[in-house]
């Protein structure tokens, strides 16, 4: 015990300046990678057919170019709109059906069937009935994208509901609640990290509605842009839209990390 | 319905009788839990309910909130029949039972919101219980950073803001470090005081029984049947002194643990010879 207590001071004794060197080189070391990154696209840009492949240098001047002209802000701005409302509906609908499923089981067995089938089926394939139901225009886009991200809410708030904490449904029985409330404060609150579980699946799902929707529905948005400037070979275009449509998921999954993590504060807390 | 002595009692158990029936693996279980139990809980006392572990002492209180029903008897309170749960009576749960979605003071308010006790009102009364417990500077924190003796504070203030006559509590500190316990104990007797519910208390606790109690109620093993009613004859306020020092402590003690003692081995031959 003594003998360590000596002995300790030693073996953390590494040069400081060779330590701060290292520090250095890990907080530096992500924005390397991707000056590495972005050299090795430019190179391999330069180098390739500007048909095939563009380097940085040409889709930032593409990007430039589509944003002044107004393109890119009016294309971004219909997919924006289709996405939120899309997100909106498949949310509302999406607890609602989904609390409907976790407090009837029996439903839920004759229903689940049918929605793990919607959910399997690619939405590609859905395009000429959607046509026909609601032709090429907003409702139709909408419902491309709606029905992906719909799904694993409904799935994932019927879990949650069913996973209610038997203690807390007690307690507040205890206080003589009415059924109302037991969903409202016991029951929804409890599958509210479930939801967001549900988004975080949802919302890969919803950007991707808005690119189908976007290609093979309606041309138009963000989409509409990579199918017309890849039609054209103008490949520099395309990779703009492609940029923007990562950028949107990057930011999406990001916000509802930070969602998850307020929510997770208290996640699975006193079950004992 | 009153007793000879004309006072009414506040709880009367008639004759509860209760068995679990369940089927798993298509094999039928059932297990009597209850069975015939009928006594009078008086006015403002503090009774504890004690007995070996499965003799049924949380489902004679889950009975006595209206969480179960019994399959034969009745729970009279104050006269009166109860099937459901009611404001007359409010729980305090083992594992606290906080929604840990909720502050501290949204989880005392509950309710009082789901009882449409308006806002201000609501917050008033909870405010005046987190004081009373000594918490009233955690009102905004939520429960998971709160330790498990405040939690049960919490849980505690939360059955006192509902203003019940009767307080129903399942082993209530069955959950919390020794330390904290004492003080809890100390707590709730001061509370009880100024307060002047009734309480039943279900404990597995002989030293927290006597500490607490007018009277322990003795549970026989399952199905659980009244076994005896002992009076504690300690006096009051109970803080003041070393309780465990008094004269009267250890005999009370040393009774329940004989009854406890031959249940307990009864139970270990019948296990140990694989009767069931």
């Amino acid at each position: 015990m003594t003998k360590s207590a000596i002995e300790e001071p030693e073996t953390r004794a590494t040069p400081p300046a060779a330590g701060r060197l290292r520090a250095l080189v890990v907080t530096a070391l992500p924005g390397l990678a991707w000056l590495g990154f972005l050299v090795a696209w430019e190179v391999a840009g330069r180098l390739a057919d500007p048909i095939l492949f563009a380097p940085p240098t040409r889709v930032a001047d593409a990007f430039v170019e589509l944003t002044v002209s107004g393109r890119l802000p009016q294309a971004l701005l219909v997919s924006l709109q289709s996405l939120a409302v899309g997100f909106v509906l498949a949310l509302v609908v999406g607890i609602a059906v989904g609390l409907l499923l976790g407090l009837h089981p029996t439903l839920a067995r004759v229903v689940e069937p049918y929605i793990d089938a919607v959910y399997a089926t690619p939405r590609v394939v859905m395009i000429p009935l959607v046509i026909l139901w609601f032709g090429v225009g907003f409702w139709g886009r909408i419902f491309i994208i709606w029905i992906g991200g719909v799904v694993p809410i409904i799935l994932n708030t019927a879990i949650g509901v069913r996973n209610a904490r038997s203690d807390l449904v007690e307690v507040a029985k205890s206080f003589g609640v009415s059924d109302r409330q037991l969903v409202r404060h016991v029951i929804l609150p409890g599958a509210v990290p479930y939801v967001i579980g549900g988004l975080r699946i949802a919302a890969g799902r919803l950007l991707l509605g808005v690119v189908i929707a976007e290609i093979f529905l309606d041309l138009t948005g963000v989409g509409g842009i990579i199918q017309t400037e890849s039609s054209y070979f103008r490949t520099d275009n395309m990779l703009v839209g492609v940029i923007v449509f990562s950028a949107l998921g990057v930011v999406m999954i990001g916000s509802l990390g930070l969602l998850e993590k307020r929510f997770s504060r208290w996640k699975g807390q006193g079950t004992e | 319905m009153s007793s000879a002595d004309g006072r009414q009692p506040k709880i009367r158990l008639d004759d509860i009788h209760k068995t679990f029936r369940w089927t798993s693996k298509g094999k039928q279980h059932v297990v009597p839990a209850l069975e015939g139990v009928t006594f009078d809980i008086r006015p403002h006392e503090f009774l504890s309910v004690i007995g070996p572990s499965g003799c049924g002492k949380t489902t004679l209180l889950r009975i006595i909130a209206s969480l179960a029903n019994a399959d034969i008897g009745k729970v009279l309170i104050d006269g009166r029949e109860v099937t459901k749960p009611g404001p007359e009576r409010a729980m305090v749960f083992q594992a606290f039972g906080l929604f840990p979605w909720k502050t501290v003071i949204d989880n005392v308010k509950f309710p009082l919101t789901t009882r449409k006790v308006p806002d201000a009102e609501a917050t008033r009364r909870a405010r005046e219980q987190l004081r009373r417990v000594g918490l009233d500077r955690f009102e905004t924190s939520h429960p998971h950073q709160l330790s498990g003796g405040m939690q049960q504070r919490v849980g505690l203030a939360r059955a006192l803001a509902t203003e019940p006559d009767i307080l129903l509590m399942d082993e209530p500190f069955g959950a919390i470090d020794a330390q904290t316990r004492e003080y809890m104990q100390e707590e709730l007797m001061k509370i009880w005081h100024e307060t002047d519910k009734t309480v039943v208390f279900i404990t597995h606790d002989l030293d927290e029984a006597v500490l607490l109690s007018d009277r322990i109620l003795v549970l026989s093993r399952g199905p659980g049947t009244v076994r005896r009613v002992v009076d504690v004859d300690l006096p009051r306020p109970r803080w003041e002194y070393d309780v465990r020092a008094h004269p009267n402590f250890a005999p009370v003690r040393h009774e329940i643990w004989q009854l406890l003692r031959r249940d307990l081995q009864a139970q270990t031959e019948e296990e140990t010879t694989g009767g069931d």
